[in-house]
């Protein structure tokens, strides 16, 4: 009989049990050839062994340790949807005085918005009128701040210079008070090294 | 925010999807679906469980490092088996054991660690001499899979241990699918040899 035995891809198929008319013809070729089934059974037996091994597991603490190594990013609008979330009101209701509100208080900014880009002129002479109110009192503040700490003399001074005055006075006291805390800080340290 | 057993019930995607929103549940989700699997297929590479526990930390601790980059036009765990793969063969290859021919672990030092790394299947409810033979062929296919070399390691217990399929195997290992299913036969045929040499 001319009998053509299983190939390599043919004992695949049947490993894999497909199924269809090719893989039954392949199997009804197996009733005729007892090398071919010898052979299959060996895969089978392999293919046995390898399924009944052993699942393993880590510890039971693994998931902690990886989490512990892992941080949970959580990108920007998450956090500003939570937080958005967190101050709306819950009920219906209150949804929509809330939504009321913010509509209301967007349409008058809108407004003034527009009611400011229509006028420059007076805009700008509200900046002016401002930016003047607080020069003098930002001087009136830094003269009597300047003199108890530097003299009478240096808070004319301050209060006659302007607004480069104000800035160097600022900057002194800025210097001044990092300069305090450096010092203190490092006496401070000074004084742990040597209780050590 | 999803209860637990919510994030059980759900496919692999939607859970990666809400650990990118931020959601630590969802990270520990993804290590509780796959620790068994990746450290099963790392240990049966590595053969020493301190080092398998310590490369499938790795493996975890790189993937969710970088979730936010998961594309999920591919399968999450084909991204996370592949990891595992590579940072067991680079372990295997900086120590030079492509193969594992002794039973135990390489790094036994006495007969308690021997014991301790060596693979026994305990058979229930056959007879001795049944349970002899049960044992030396569990001993003897954990032998011949250590004698494999890494890559057919790793397509033998993806397919046959993992269940995972040939073309999720071929995504894993980013090989062809047709060489993939001649890494398993080849591998079957090599194993089939070594336990008839046992016998």
């Amino acid at each position: 009989m001319n009998h053509q035995h299983l190939r390599p891809e043919d004992i695949d198929r049947l490993i894999d049990d497909e199924t269809g008319p090719d893989a039954r013809a392949l199997r009804s070729r197996l009733d005729e050839c007892a090398e071919c089934r010898a052979r299959l059974a060996a895969q089978e037996q392999v293919v046995a062994l390898l399924e009944e091994l052993p699942r393993h597991a880590p510890s039971h603490r693994f998931a902690d340790r990886v989490m512990a190594e892992v941080p949970v990013f959580v990108p920007w609008y998450v956090t500003a949807g939570e937080t958005l979330r967190r101050y709306t009101p819950v009920g219906r209701r209150a949804r929509l005085l809330a939504f009321g509100l913010a509509a209301t208080a967007g349409s008058l900014l809108t407004m003034a918005i527009v009611w400011a880009a229509s006028r420059p002129d007076l805009v700008l002479l509200g900046i002016e009128v401002a930016e003047s109110r607080t020069r003098s009192l930002l001087a009136s503040a830094s003269a009597g701040l300047a003199g108890p700490l530097f003299g009478t003399q240096v808070g004319a001074a301050t209060s006659g210079a302007g607004t480069l005055g104000l800035v160097i006075l600022g900057l002194v006291i800025l210097a001044a008070t990092v300069g305090t805390f450096w010092g203190l800080r490092a006496i401070a340290a000074a004084a742990v090294r040597r209780r050590t | 925010m999803p209860t637990p057993l919510d994030l059980t019930n759900l496919p692999d995607a939607d859970v990666v999807a809400l650990a990118k929103r931020g959601r630590e549940a969802a990270y520990r989700e993804l290590v509780r679906r796959y620790e068994r699997p990746v450290f099963t297929i790392i240990f049966r590479l590595v053969r020493d469980r301190e080092l398998a526990e310590d490369l499938a930390q790795d493996t975890f601790i790189k993937v969710l490092k970088v979730i936010d980059q998961y594309r999920p036009q591919f399968k999450f765990s084909s991204w996370l088996f592949r990891i595992a793969h590579n940072l067991s063969i680079d372990h295997l290859r900086r120590q030079h054991m492509e193969t594992v021919s002794l039973s135990g672990a390489t790094t036994a030092a006495d007969q308690d660690a021997i014991a301790a790394t060596s693979f026994e299947l305990a058979a229930g409810g056959e007879s001795p001499h049944e349970e002899v033979e049960a044992r030396e062929l569990g001993t003897a296919i954990e032998q011949a899979i250590g004698g494999l070399r890494p890559l057919y390691r790793s397509c033998v217990m993806l397919r046959f241990v993992e269940g995972r399929s040939y073309e999720e195997i071929a995504a894993t290992l980013d090989l062809p699918l047709g060489t993939i299913k001649t890494y398993i036969h080849r591998a079957r045929e090599e194993l089939k040899d070594a336990l008839a040499a046992i016998r």
